[in-house]
């Protein structure tokens, strides 16, 4: 029955991604989110192996991976390149999950505002003693990208939240 | 435990998820979480609009789960026989949507118990006036009515009623289990992270959770039969049948406390017949509160004569224990 359902989901979604990009075409670059979970599966060979698929319905404690991936639709170079995205509401930010190739990545814990490495990101106590902000307590994620995109390519970069 | 069952679940396709354990209840069951991303970039130097991609959303599941526990400590002493004697459970949603349970009661649920209570006329109460503790009657906690709605991290006290049965020795203990299940179909007794399709909160799906939608608790009664038996003799003469007036009658009360418990507050009361004199200081006390002889006024020996009573002031007596109070009298 579960199994059943699952796979339904799966379909719609591989249906829904071959449709969506039109959406953005306008833009000179497509910007697409989706979120996925890990499943443990039992693969042809016996053994388990993590497989993501989308999600759309999760309970709480589920771990929640967004991907972005975005593409130069144009035929010229851009750069300057940044990608902000806040922590979805009722999740948690995972500690050290934010990846993304050629960027440098950065956090902010007062609701976009400031931006800072994690080291840099101090808070203060009810007693002024000055100490490190927790993962948990990040608000949004900045992933700068380092020089141009060129025509035609494409870049990703991800996160994992833990729905609280 | 829990392990053994992740092994089933993640066969099955399911999304790994741990339970929240700080918050029981978790995000509540159908709110909606979009996830948008914006990207700002240049061309040729020159910023162009920020574009915000269409948001990635996950809407909560709702989980069922709950916890049920006996409240009273140790077993609730009962006399034999007795009559709505209540036991305290608490029932918590734990889950994380409102969910409606039923409760239902087993009087005979384990065999290690030495008799099997009966379920009063009412038998489920639920807490309901704010003042601990049953209270039944008018302004009283309510007859339970066949279900009970819970929001997430919700409680509720129950209180199950019993009777006992006549004839049962002291020591005798019995047990009641108390069980509460998910109203949700198909949630009750299934396997953990079954999945029900547009069962939970608004319609999203419902998750059993670790209790696998149903909870018991046992509790136990303890007949201790605390007996408080007074009987009152006439020592000597030994014929007071042919007594004339003036006789002098040794009376002997003897109190006798059996069973298990402890009696507050006990006091003896013997109001004399206007026939009969008290004959000033002439009463004993044996036992653990002892004065030979007794004063009569009110004091620190137990006994007290006044009004043509003779009173002992026991106070709290723990059984087993016994008392004998003997007195004089004249006839007149």
């Amino acid at each position: 029955m579960t199994t059943q359902k699952t796979l339904i989901t799966v379909c719609t979604l591989a249906l829904l991604a071959f449709i969506h990009p039109v959406a953005h075409a306008a833009n000179a670059v497509e910007l697409k989110s989706v979120a996925e979970v890990e499943v443990e599966v039992v693969n042809s060979k016996g053994k388990k192996e993590l497989k993501r698929q989308p999600v759309e319905k999760a309970v709480p404690g589920t771990e929640v991976i967004y991907t972005t991936t975005f593409k130069n639709l144009i035929a010229k170079p851009v750069g300057n390149i940044a990608i902000t995205n806040p922590v979805p509401n009722n999740t948690t930010y995972k500690a050290g999950s934010a990846t993304g190739a050629n960027t440098d990545i950065t956090f902010s814990i007062d609701g976009g505002k400031a931006f800072a490495a994690p080291d840099k990101l101090k808070l203060k106590d009810k007693d002024g003693k000055e100490r490190s902000a927790l993962p948990a307590e990040y608000t949004h994620i900045r992933w700068t990208y380092k020089g141009e995109l060129p025509a035609g390519k494409s870049g990703e970069v991800s996160f994992r939240t833990v729905i609280k | 435990m829990i392990k053994k069952t992740l092994g089933c679940l993640l066969t099955t396709l399911l999304p790994l998820f741990v339970l929240n354990s700080a918050h029981a209840a978790g995000t509540t069951a159908g709110t909606v979480i979009p996830n948008t991303t914006t990207l700002s970039y240049s061309i040729a130097g020159v910023a162009a609009p920020p574009i915000t991609s269409a948001p990635a959303t996950v809407t909560v599941d709702e989980v069922i789960d709950l916890t049920l526990t006996w409240q009273d400590g140790a077993p609730v002493n009962v006399n034999s026989p007795d009559s709505n004697d209540p036991l305290r459970f608490q029932l918590v949603n734990t889950g994380n949507g409102n969910e409606t349970f039923t409760l239902s009661r087993n009087n005979n649920p384990t065999t290690g118990d030495q008799y099997n209570p009966l379920s009063s006329s009412t038998p489920i109460y639920l807490e309901s006036n704010g003042t601990p503790g049953l209270q039944t009657g008018v302004g009283g906690d309510t007859p339970f009515g066949g279900s009970l709605t819970l929001s997430p991290d919700g409680s509720a006290t129950i209180y199950l009623l019993s009777d006992t049965p006549t004839g049962l020795p002291n020591g005798s203990r019995g047990d009641v289990q108390l069980t509460a299940a998910s109203a949700t179909p198909g949630a009750s007794g299934a396997a953990f992270g079954t999945v029900l399709n547009g069962q939970g909160d608004g319609g999203v799906d419902a998750v059993v959770g670790v209790a696998l939608g149903q909870a018991q608790a046992t509790g136990s009664y303890l007949v201790s039969g605390l007996s408080v038996v007074v009987a009152k003799s006439v020592v000597s003469p030994s014929n007071p049948d042919a007594l004339v007036p003036g006789a002098l009658i040794t009376y002997r009360v003897q109190v006798t406390l059996s069973g298990t418990g402890t009696a507050d507050n006990l006091v003896i009361s013997d109001p004399l017949p206007v026939q009969v004199s008290y004959q000033p200081s002439s009463a004993t006390l044996s036992g653990n509160l002892a004065c030979n002889p007794c004063t009569d006024s009110s004091d620190a020996d137990p006994v007290a004569f006044s009004a043509n009573t003779l009173t002992a002031t026991l106070g709290t007596v723990a059984a087993p224990a016994s008392f004998t109070l003997d007195f004089l009298a004249t006839l007149n």
